[in-house]
């Protein structure tokens, strides 16, 4: 009987650390990666204004060593604020399903301007022509470089159902810790310091899975040398990343240090409360 | 009190055991159940993790089936191109991204390498240090692209002006080795480019 007992507490453990688990994996998904102002903030530390500006400046200058133009008339067309504001658009998109356009006209009028300042002859008909192509292209490498696609709303949709599948989860796998934390309470009614001691088994086998995982990740990937797109999103990305794998990790020495010393102190309880048992009967005896 | 330490000693190893137990049942049910979608959500994150620092860089050789034995890093110089009669000396870079084709000139990489016995695809702009003087070229002259593992020359025997879009004129076989180096038209255009000026060369050493 105490064996199938132990069976059944020791099923009902794995089950609270399962939930324990997942509590936390979503509680961190929902205040990181699927937070508008985790992201914004994230943007802001690592520089991604200024480093996209980089970005945008530098795929412009290789449209001009096949258009014939000068240096000169790509200056001034785009500003790091257009490209914060122009961001924060793409991210309100994203993330609170806002359906607005990025202003491109801006950019067109002050390359328009610089090119006719840098021609001194009138353009024919067909240089005008590509002259519209070559601003075309230019505004669409910078909605490219920006990441402006038209996905942005097909993206908030994904978040939106996301985020209902995070709440479900949040809601089940809360409840699977209150019930099986009681149960393997219940079940060790007669000696419930050993149902304490189960509970913070879970615990530390909750914390220690974190801790197993972030070193697994950094075996397997090296997170500062990832790679995606430009340098800019490349290195928000690794900083995002880097915090999320931080908060789980941090997360997980909280919860194996805590389980250890609640565990010791449960085992000096339990341990204490044996020996005045034995000492009783003895004194009966 | 000695006792009760034994007794708080073994109490907590015995529940700790507990806890790697199911550590390892956990783990074990991830690794059986997901094991395989786990690797390759490592292997894709590591494609794009690249630390090129440690990376042991192997050298570029040609085996005796006329293939590469550990082909360069993309965005990478592997080799130089020299068309003497327009004083063209240029690295050659494999990838064809708008930040290899600020720094030299591409090579597409979805063609073959010089040696391999098939379409090799360079591009450049056209810009003064580059290609500008590509109408310059006639037919017989030599380009040599010296990589590595060897040098070759090769002769050009035609000269053609595509739209961007015509791909088929950039054929992708591995029957005879021709290189194709291409750069925007018109050469002093003011706007976007539509047009590419063409070289065709085939292997004469």
């Amino acid at each position: 009987m105490k064996v199938v007992l132990n069976i059944i507490k020791f099923i009902l453990a794995l089950i609270l650390t399962v939930c324990i688990i997942a509590f936390i994996i979503v509680n961190v998904a929902s205040s990181t990666i699927l937070s508008k102002e985790f992201v914004l903030q994230k943007l802001d530390e690592t520089n991604y204004y200024a480093n996209t500006y980089t970005a945008v400046e530098n795929d412009f200058e290789n449209y001009i060593y096949q258009s014939g133009l000068d240096e000169e008339v790509l200056k001034d067309i785009v500003s790091p604020e257009k490209i914060e504001n122009d961001t924060k658009i793409i991210i309100n998109n994203i993330y609170d399903g806002t359906e607005e356009q990025i202003d491109i006209t801006e950019i067109e009028t002050n390359l328009k301007n610089n090119i006719e300042e840098s021609l001194d002859e009138k353009l024919s008909a067909t240089q005008e022509k590509m002259v519209d192509e070559f601003i075309n292209k230019i505004t669409e490498q910078y909605q490219e470089t920006i990441t402006n696609t038209n996905y942005e709303n097909t993206i908030h949709d994904i978040l939106t159902k996301g985020n209902g599948f995070i709440e479900k989860i949040k809601q089940f796998s809360l409840i699977g810790m209150i019930v099986s934390a009681i149960l393997i309470l219940i079940l060790s009614f007669r000696k419930i310091i050993t149902g304490f001691m189960f509970v913070m088994s879970s615990i530390i086998a909750s914390g220690a899975f974190y801790i197993i995982t972030n070193i697994v990740i950094n075996t397997k990937v090296k997170i500062q040398n990832i790679t995606i797109l430009n340098d800019a999103i490349s290195i928000s990305l690794r900083e995002i990343l880097t915090s999320i794998l931080n908060t789980l990790t941090n997360t997980g020495i909280l919860l194996t240090v805590i389980g250890v010393i609640a565990l010791i102190i449960f085992a000096i309880i339990s341990s204490y409360n044996q020996g005045k048992n034995r000492k009783e009967e003895q004194t009966e005896e | 009190m000695h006792n009760l330490a034994i007794k708080t000693i073994k109490a907590t190893i015995k529940y700790l055991i507990v806890a790697l137990l199911i550590i390892i049942v956990i783990i074990g049910g991830i690794y059986l159940l997901f094991g395989q979608e786990v690797n390759e959500t490592f292997s894709i994150i590591s494609k794009v993790a690249i630390d090129i620092e440690n990376k042991k860089v192997e050298q570029t050789k040609m085996t005796e089936e006329n293939t590469l034995e550990n082909y360069p890093e993309y965005g990478t110089q592997y080799a130089t191109i020299k068309i003497p009669r327009i004083n063209v000396d240029l690295p050659v870079y494999f990838g064809d991204t708008l930040e290899v084709l600020k720094k030299g000139v591409g090579h597409s990489s979805g063609s073959y390498f010089p040696g391999e016995g098939g379409s090799i695809i360079y591009m450049g702009h056209n810009s003064k240090n580059m290609f500008r003087r590509f109408s310059e070229l006639q037919i017989g002259d030599e380009m040599t692209v010296t990589t590595s593992y060897g040098e070759y020359t090769y002769k050009i025997y035609d000269m053609q002006l595509i739209k961007e879009t015509d791909v088929d004129k950039l054929p992708i076989q591995r029957e005879k080795e021709i290189l194709m180096v291409y750069t925007c038209y018109p050469f002093n255009n003011i706007g976007y480019a539509t047009q590419r000026y063409v070289v065709y060369a085939e292997l004469e050493k």
